[in-house]
């Protein structure tokens, strides 16, 4: 591969934005590398309300990263990544509470083997529960960024 | 003898049974052991002793069906089908051993354990098998005899030629003892059954010259072979030969193969391949200025994370 990727979680995409307080963190853990999305963020990004105006700046948003699509190994690592989520409510612990949405953008990274870019809680405790790279600019998570 | 033994192709008559009748295990018992002897004496004239796809030989279909079974005081006979396309004047596929050829092949095999003789390192598996079918004679009566009216003579026979063997079923002269050995291979395939249940693990592979095969699999590598079901697997395996007969087979080694395939977690394309799908651009895209002109402002950011909150359902 002549260049790295990571996979950037629907909600970060938007704290890119320089009107956002995280906007240089993110872009800063970005660096050099090339966004992929898992299939889910278009489907979410479509579900949003942006408004007809804003609808042609979306479309090339999306035009501009590459689109991780759904198959039969991200069904398998889904099914790994739902188990582990399983374990940890039994644990009651951190990351139990990650959306369905959320493991899908976790297996699409596992697939790929790919670093994921999240500002989500729970699901950066997940993604990091089932040993994926996950890189965040949230409080108290922060610290463990892999480095590289 | 009714007028079909005196003209049957091939009959064998168990003689001297032992009251009035024959328990019906023991004789499907034998008939199941004839069948399948002469479809292996076919598949090894063929140069194949192993299962095989594609249509039955010749030989394999004539010899199945068995005419007639009947039991009389005393005896038991049964009559194997004359071939019918010999009697039609067909000729046999080209290679293709004939219906006279088995049976010929079975006659001698019986002769030469009625007379105590060795056979051919190429023959174990016969001998193997002919002496089961007389075992299983042997359980039904103390002698036995078959009578042979090869379709087509033999080389110097003259037409019509009768040929007939009668042997004992009981106490045959052991055979020579085999040579016993063992030897590593290495296949791979599709293992479409794994069984761990205690006592005999065993693992099932669809090979990819689509023949099935099962292995016995040695319990060291029982939490292998529990994560192996529908994954392509390279297994090694320890054969345990007597003579050139594979006596055991028991997978030693077992490793999954990574693939693209049904129950693989390896993306079918690579990320390269994506992106050259998708048309995307050479040059790294500005990310930060796409973002900004979307969400403008803190405000519009703070609106697309609840909407994407109120999407996110938490379990």
């Amino acid at each position: 591969m002549a260049e790295e990727y990571l996979v950037a979680d629907t909600g970060v995409i938007s704290y890119l934005t320089k009107a956002s307080e995280h906007s240089r963190a993110y872009n800063e853990l970005i660096g050099e590398r090339r966004l992929a999305v898992s299939f889910q963020t278009p489907a979410e990004l479509a579900a949003a309300r942006f408004g007809a105006s804003r609808q042609q700046q979306v479309d090339d948003l999306i035009a501009a990263i590459v689109v991780l699509p759904h198959g039969e190994p991200t069904n398998v690592w889904y099914g790994r990544v739902v188990l582990r989520r399983k374990e940890l409510k039994r644990g009651g612990r951190a990351g139990s509470d990650a959306s369905d949405a959320d493991v899908w953008i976790i297996s699409s990274a596992l697939e790929h083997s790919m670093a994921l870019l999240s500002h989500d809680t729970q699901q950066v405790h997940l993604g990091r529960a089932i040993g994926l790279k996950v890189l965040t600019n949230l409080d108290g998570l922060k610290d463990d960024n892999p480095s590289g | 003898m009714t007028d079909e033994e005196d003209t049957a192709w091939f009959t064998f008559t168990v003689r001297e049974t032992d009251g009035g009748g024959v328990e019906l295990p023991k004789l499907t018992r034998l008939l199941e052991q004839l069948s399948s002897t002469f479809y292996h004496i076919a598949r090894t004239k063929l140069g194949t002793d192993e299962s095989r796809r594609g249509p039955r030989t010749q030989a394999e279909d004539n010899l199945a069906a068995i005419r007639l079974v009947r039991v009389s005081p005393g005896s038991t006979t049964i009559v194997l089908a004359p071939p019918p396309t010999a009697t039609q004047g067909q000729l046999a596929v080209a290679d293709e051993p004939t219906p006279d050829d088995v049976a010929f092949d079975f006659l001698e095999e019986i002769q030469l354990i009625e007379a105590g003789e060795g056979t051919r390192e190429d023959r174990l598996e016969i001998r193997r098998k002919v002496r089961a079918v007389i075992e299983d004679a042997g359980e039904i009566g103390a002698r036995a005899e078959i009578v042979f009216r090869p379709i087509v003579p033999r080389p110097h026979e003259p037409s019509g030629t009768v040929l007939k063997a009668a042997f004992r079923t009981r106490e045959l002269p052991a055979d020579q003892p085999l040579q016993q050995s063992t030897r590593r291979r290495r296949v791979s395939g599709h293992a479409f059954m794994v069984d761990v249940e205690p006592g005999r693990p065993r693992i099932r592979l669809k090979l990819p010259d689509g023949r099935d095969v099962t292995l016995d699999v040695d319990e060291q590598l029982l939490a292998q072979i529990s994560t192996a079901l529908d994954r392509v697997v390279e297994v090694d395996i320890e054969e345990g030969l007597e003579g050139t007969f594979i006596a055991s087979r028991v997978a030693r080694g077992l490793s999954v193969l990574p693939t693209s395939g049904p129950g693989s977690d390896k993306p079918s394309k690579s990320i390269d391949q994506l992106v050259k799908e998708q048309n995307l651009p050479e040059e790294r895209p500005d990310y930060r200025a796409l973002a900004s002109a979307i969400w403008e402002t803190e405000q519009e950011v703070a609106e697309f994370q609840e909407q994407l909150a109120a999407m996110r359902v938490r379990g």
